[in-house]
């Protein structure tokens, strides 16, 4: 366990200057207590957390996995969204659980089939298709927005920028958004985007009671109206959420490029955005790739900023399904399902009984294995390009 | 320090999404959209209607905001609209048209361990005031009442306001809750827990209803029990799309419609 | 922190030939590479923009709240709503006074029976728990018996007819045979149940059953077969009757107290009167108000309605609507009256309630009488005088206030503010009056966050000098990527973790009550199991002594502030070991060379200079657990007051709401622009300025202590 060369036990002179000196058995005893003092606060933090997660995992798998062949990876919970689940009794007193959409079958395949003790459970039955779709539109959005600022930023802060004012002024800012909770997100954007965001529109779309500006007379108006609560405005909040994340991973991996390659590069003539270009942000990609990773980690499980302005606890059908003719707008403007919602939704709004456990444990598993997976591999990202970029 | 002045401009997107024509948005009540209309919607679309619903249920009140908004078609309430408001409907020009969509009977829910089975409906008055606090004050075992209500915006606090504490206040003591089912299964879990749900919500495990002024909570003393009320579609006056009215009509009017009104455990309008 | 950028060629805006030859584009002076430099530039300035943005947005809604604020508060005021409010809280303080007592006296009262009562609850709820286990069974039973009920009553009534009769008998017969055949099969199970010793588990209940009353309940149980009426039950007839008896004989002994303390509950009862008479006033005078403020507005558009149609009789109606609006302004001076007038009789009222008071409760048992036997009646005693104190303060507060109120005091600009900021009350979607109070949900906040910090900071900083300090290098590197792994853990998981697992588990430890299931996994490892037990049984022992305990809910500040802690650890921990390993080798190696051991090197020299760095790592983590929002909105169970300070550290068990969490919970649902939206905007900004505050502490510690090489 040591690892210093020194022997700190070993005995030292013993004398009045020394301030160190007495080390009595008793002392001896101490300094062992304190350090398995130590030894045990650090080892009960991961007790705790083996705890959670093997508690989210004996109860979550077994609604994923089954122990034979042909259930065994529960696929309808994949490939469906959630639905009312229908509890109901044959007069033996057999207990039946079928989806909503699975019981209307049923009853019309059935007429005969006498229904007893029939009750129902909201959200408890389907799948989690719709969350993990709409969760993975929202971390697309959200990512591709915020490492292109995040990149450019980063690339100031370390090409362009020399020490000044201004760098201070925006070093501060990111310090200081990086601290702003995430609720204060949801606030802002459900402000700006979902309430204010300058649009061009017809005159058929405008939202009344914004304020709005004709364009040269031609029936297209410039309205600050936003996006309504969709898909768009909760990702461009995760997007400014997950800003200062992705600046600092992305200026930690261009700050690891030796100098020489850019001054190699400029010494060939090449202009600074030449360099950078070339010499520079290939070999930053690495440290890009873990970084996004990391910013997807963080974003995927935020509940807050989301829960104004893009989630819906309930949609019947897929955003690609929906989007009818709206184009761009028309799908990312709609709003959507996302998993920690959906978890919030389930945790929240649905009491715990026997029949709603395996949806409630079921998507907090999928939730947390997907969650862990990602976060693993930012990790692996790390080490593996930590080991394979050495200059 | 050269040029840092910066070119800043406002990111201005093209935006063109129309509504489908054939999606009903439906927004209001937990008590009735937490199980009676999405049920509903889904016997709708079974019965061969080529529309899509979105369905929220935050609570009553959002009904009135989501209408006046204009982000949704229908509005569903567990109460009747305020004066407060209609006011504010009318200072924007728009009228409100009310539609009935069944009796609810609000239940006083207790832990099935709790030995009081019964209250009056003043000694309810003064628990959820926070007047009585105690169990034994009402004939129980001692021990602090834990009392659970819904989340302000919601018509069942509301009505429960107006039907069962004459008007006042909860008293600071009480819980919010975000919907019916959570107190059920709170109440459920507390043995000294109180609260109040729809009707069709008193089957939960682990809770019994509570005679109120010696009624029982039960479907045919819907005219004797002192917390019912009624339950309300919203819509707006000549906004009301040929899709969504034919929905409400069916909904309040149609057998397969109302037969779902009680199957989920209120009365049929 | 950006390393020195090479020194830009002084020629490079002069065309030059190398490997990358130049194009020559320029715009005002400005050329491609300038351009490039701005995107850039204008990209990192997002950071500020957004901070800018966030200021903007929070502070446009949040300042607009004051003013509407106050204009609330002024209606409040010229509605007379403020008077009756005085009044309300001498009858609260009254009404408290009242409850405190009366719970002490039933305390007292119930306490002659209670070994009674306790066996008629066991019974009760050994039958619940047998009811659940046999839960299928026992409905079919009740059903096919209530069936074979029915079908007497019908048999009954179709005597005369006799081929009906005939098809009924059949029916019942069935039923009947049903309702045998199911019967023994209910036994089967019953019993079964009861064997098993979790049934005998009784929450809460305190009473030791013998050998003699567990035959007696299991017999009562068996007995009372689902489905059949009015089972005698001798055993436990007897007992109601004595527990009745002996209250009778208690109520009897504390006659005098009833007296007294009903003497004192009337008391108020003219009051009530009153002001219940002047609480329809205000709410009157209040609705009149709220409609005058609105009345332009709706005029308009109705005016501006009939504009638009073309229908002459819809056009007919809306203007006569609009002739309708009341527009002219209501006369304050005569909605005020009624209050004014009662002024006096108030006062008048008051001085009864007083003199009634004070006398019954001087008359009335202290809490040090030797008449008042058990825990809870002396403490409800204790608590009641603590009422009493309030009560006559009140009473003279409000005898002062009330004669000088007046309806038409302008509210001032500090009040408006100060109701904000200092009030108690978050009351909205109220029939009364909306109060916008932040106390208690800061109080909440701040609370939760101080229990998390005690919590999380000597473990993560003790993790922190352990992984830095002791690990070998393998540990670490099991150690820290485990840590990170917790820091990835999604809030909202850790909320659904807090509301199925960790609050049950706090309840059950609280009430001493913990035990290893026989049914379940531990249960069936036989080694384990008796661990598992050993700790169990130290756990309950260890509840007795726990400020707080028992508890009987579930969703806690302590539930909220456990998890929390456990989410802050990986902030606290990273920053912290980051904060060791910038101490110098040279340190450590000074204090070895004075012949330090290890631990005296850590604790002495390495942990003081890295001391700046930790005091961050905590307050950024401070910054993290306060804006963390759905862990408390699930767990710390939503109550809006200000938790009881009175009971010490106990405090903690009891729920609470949040600034976080209220937004969370209301902003969704309420009107935008109103009042209450702007409210929520304003908590917003609170949080925000929190946040930035502590971050700017964090950083200039950092920046100010920092110790170097």
């Amino acid at each position: 366990m040591d690892t210093t060369t020194t022997d700190p036990d070993a005995p030292a002179p013993r004398g009045k200057a020394n301030p160190f000196a007495a080390r009595s058995p008793r002392r001896r005893l101490i300094e062992r207590g304190v350090r398995q003092m130590l030894h045990l606060a650090t080892y009960f933090i991961l007790l705790c957390a083996f705890f959670i997660f093997g508690d989210i995992f004996v109860k979550g798998a077994p609604v994923i996995f089954g122990k034979q062949y042909p259930g065994f990876v529960n696929t309808r919970f994949f490939t469906h969204s959630p639905e009312t689940l229908v509890v109901f009794e044959n007069p033996e007193g057999e207990e039946f659980r079928l989806d909503y959409q699975e019981f209307e079958a049923f009853k019309a395949a059935n007429p005969d089939f006498v229904v007893a003790k029939e009750q129902r459970n909201s959200y408890s039955g389907g799948g989690i298709l719709g969350p993990l779709v709409g969760t993975a539109l929202l971390t697309l959005i959200c990512i591709v927005v915020a490492l292109f600022i995040g990149l450019a930023a980063a690339i100031y802060l370390n090409e362009y920028g020399s020490h000044g004012r201004f760098m201070n002024a925006i070093r501060l800012a990111i310090l200081n958004l990086a601290g702003v909770p995430s609720i204060v997100f949801g606030l802002f954007g459900l402000g700006l985007f979902c309430l204010t965001f300058p649009l061009i529109v017809g005159e058929a779309n405008l939202r009344a009671g914004a304020p709005a500006f004709e364009l040269f007379h031609s029936g297209v108006y410039l309205s600050f109206q936003g996006f309504g609560i969709s898909m768009l405005a909760g990702g461009l909040t995760l997007a400014v959420m997950i800003l200062p994340v992705i600046i600092t991973a992305c200026e930690e991996s261009l700050k690891a490029i030796p100098m020489g390659f850019r001054e190699a590069s400029l010494a060939l003539g090449a202009t600074k955005w030449q360099s950078i270009r070339t010499a520079v942000l290939p070999y930053a990609l690495p440290g890009m790739l873990t970084a996004s990773v990391l910013g997807i980690t963080r974003v995927a499980g935020e509940t807050a900023p989301i829960m104004f302005t893009a989630a819906a606890a309930h949609k019947d059908k897929l955003p690609w399904q929906e989007a009818g003719e709206g184009g761009f707008l028309g799908f990312f403007g709609q709003s959507v399902q996302a998993m920690p919602y959906h978890i919030y939704t389930v945790a929240a709004r649905i009491p715990q009984s026997e029949y709603t456990k395996p949806m409630q444990y079921g998507s907090v598993f999928v939730f947390m294995v997907l969650v862990m997976l990602l976060a693993s591999l930012s990790v692996y990202l790390r080490i593996h390009f930590r080991g394979k970029l050495k200059w | 320090m050269k040029k840092t002045t910066l070119i800043l401009s406002a990111i201005v997107l093209l935006g063109a999404g129309a509504r489908a024509e054939d999606k009903i948005v439906i927004k209001g009540s937990d008590t009735l959209g937490a199980k009676m209309v999405p049920q509903q919607a889904e016997a709708y679309k079974q019965a061969g209607n080529a529309v899509t619903f979105e369905i929220a249920a935050e609570g009553s009140s959002t009904a009135f905001t989501n209408l006046l908004a204009g982000t949704a078609d229908i509005g569903m309430s567990s109460r009747d609209i305020k004066s407060s408001e209609k006011d504010e409907f009318t200072a924007k020009g728009m009228e409100i048209r009310e539609w009935i969509a069944g009796y609810d009977m609000i239940g006083v829910i207790v832990n099935e361990k709790n030995t009081v089975k019964e209250l009056t409906l003043e000694q309810v008055e003064k628990i959820f005031t926070g007047e009585i606090t105690d169990w034994s004050e009402v004939g129980g075992a001692a021990g602090e009442i834990s009392v659970y209500t819904r989340n302000t915006s919601s018509g069942t606090y509301k009505s429960f306001q107006e039907m069962a504490m004459n008007k006042r206040d909860y008293g600071a003591n009480t819980q919010k809750m975000a919907g019916n089912e959570q107190i059920a299964s709170e109440v459920g879990k507390n043995a000294n827990g109180i609260g109040y749900v729809g009707l069709a919500y008193v089957k939960a495990d682990g809770i019994v209803p509570v005679k109120v002024d010696g009624v029982e909570l039960d479907p045919k003393n819907s005219k004797t029990y002192p917390i019912a009320r009624t339950l309300f579609f919203y819509s707006i006056k000549g906004k009301l799309s040929a899709a969504a009215e034919k929905f409400l009509v069916w909904a309040t009017s149609d057998p397969a419609g109302t037969e779902i009104v009680e199957k989920v455990g209120f009365i049929k309008p | 922190m950006s390393q020195e950028a090479p020194a830009p060629a002084p020629d490079r805006r002069r065309n030059r030939r190398g490997a990358f030859p130049r194009k020559g584009f320029r715009v005002f002076g400005l050329g491609l590479q300038d351009f490039i430099r701005y995107f850039f530039g204008g990209n990192a300035s997002f950071a500020i923009i957004v901070l800018l943005l966030i200021c903007y947005f929070l502070a446009e809604q949040a300042f607009r709240f004051f003013p509407a604020h106050r204009q609330g508060l002024k209606i409040y005021r010229e509605a007379g709503q403020e008077f009756v409010d005085q009044i309300k809280s001498e009858l609260a303080a009254h009404s408290r006074l009242g409850g405190d007592l009366n719970i002490a006296y039933l305390s007292e009262v119930n306490a002659s029976s209670q070994r009674e009562d306790n066996l008629v609850r066991a019974l009760q709820a050994v039958q619940t728990a047998v009811e659940d286990r046999t839960g299928h069974l026992s409905e079919r039973l009740e059903d096919a018996r209530e069936t074979v009920e029915d079908l007497r009553d019908d048999l009954e009534d179709a005597a005369a007819d006799p081929a009906k009769t005939a098809e009924l008998q059949a029916a019942l017969a069935q039923a009947e045979g049903r309702a045998d055949a199911l019967a023994p099969q209910w036994h089967g199970e019953a019993e079964a149940a009861l064997d098993d010793p979790d049934i005998w588990r009784l929450d809460a209940n305190p009473v030791k059953l013998t050998d003699a009353e567990r035959v007696e309940i299991r017999d009562a149980v068996l007995r009372s077969e689902p489905g059949l009426d009015d089972v005698e039950l001798p055993f436990f007839d007897a007992l109601r009757k004595t527990s009745a008896d002996k209250k009778a004989a208690a109520r009897e002994g504390y006659a005098e107290f009833k007296t007294h303390l009903d003497a004192l509950r009337g008391a108020a009862r003219p009051l009530q009167s009153l002001s219940g008479d002047l609480v329809d006033i205000a709410a009157e005078n209040r609705q009149r108000l709220d409609k005058f403020e609105t009345a332009p507005a709706r005029r308009r558009a109705l005016l501006e309605g009939a504009e638009a149609t073309m229908d002459p009789e819809e056009r007919a109606r809306k203007l006569k609507m609009a002739e309708e609006v009341v527009m002219e302004a209501p006369d304050y001076d005569a909605l005020a009256r009624p209050f004014y007038d009662q002024v006096a009789e108030h006062g008048k009222l008051a001085a009864q309630v007083r003199a009634a008071v004070v006398t019954a409760y001087e008359a009335l048992p202290k809490p040090d009488d030797p008449a008042i036997r058990t825990p809870p009646g002396r403490e409800k005693l204790r608590a009641a005088a603590a009422d009493y104190a309030h009560l006559m303060e009140t009473l003279t507060r409000v005898e002062k206030t009330l004669p000088k109120w007046r309806h038409d005091k302008p509210v001032s600009r500090t009040r408006g503010v100060l109701m904000f900021f200092a009030g108690r009350d978050w009351v909205t979607n109220s029939s009364w009056h909306d109060f916008y109070g932040l106390l208690p949900l800061l109080t909440g906040s701040f609370l939760i966050s101080v229990l998390a910090l005690v919590v999380a900071v000597p473990f993560s900083v003790a993790s922190a000098i352990y992984v830095n300090q002791l690990a070998g290098r393998r540990e670490q590197n099991l150690i820290k990527p485990a840590i990170e792994f917790i820091q990835a853990i999604p809030s909202i998981v850790l909320g659904f973790f807090g509301i199925l697992v960790l609050g049950s588990f706090l309840r059950e430890w609280s009430q001493g009550q913990l035990h290893v299931s026989p049914h379940g996994f531990v249960g069936s490892l036989p080694v384990i199991r008796e661990i598992f037990t050993g700790i169990c049984g130290f756990l309950n022992w260890v509840a007795q002594y726990v400020p707080g305990f028992p508890m009987s809910e579930r969703l806690t500040m302590l539930n909220a502030g456990l998890l929390l802690a456990f989410m802050t650890v990986p902030t606290i921990f990273t920053l912290a070991e980051d904060a060791l390993n910038n101490v110098p080798h040279s340190f450590t190696e000074a204090s070895f060379a004075l012949g330090a051991s290890k631990l005296q090197t850590i604790l002495r020299v390495v942990v003081p200079s890295s001391l700046s760095g930790i005091v961050a790592a905590v307050l950024l983590g401070f910054g993290r657990i306060i804006g963390e929002t759905m862990v408390v909105l699930l767990v710390a169970g939503n109550k809006i007051q200000i938790p009881d300070f009175r009971a010490g550290l106990g405090v903690f068990a009891q729920p609470a709401h949040s600034m976080t969490g209220i937004i969370a919970q209301e902003l969704g649902e309420v009107d935008q622009g109103s009042i209450h939206w702007r409210a929520l905007f304003l908590v917003g900004m609170v949080l925000f300025t929190i946040s930035l505050v502590t971050n700017f502490i964090a950083q200039r510690i950092l920046a100010k202590y920092h110790v170097k090489a």
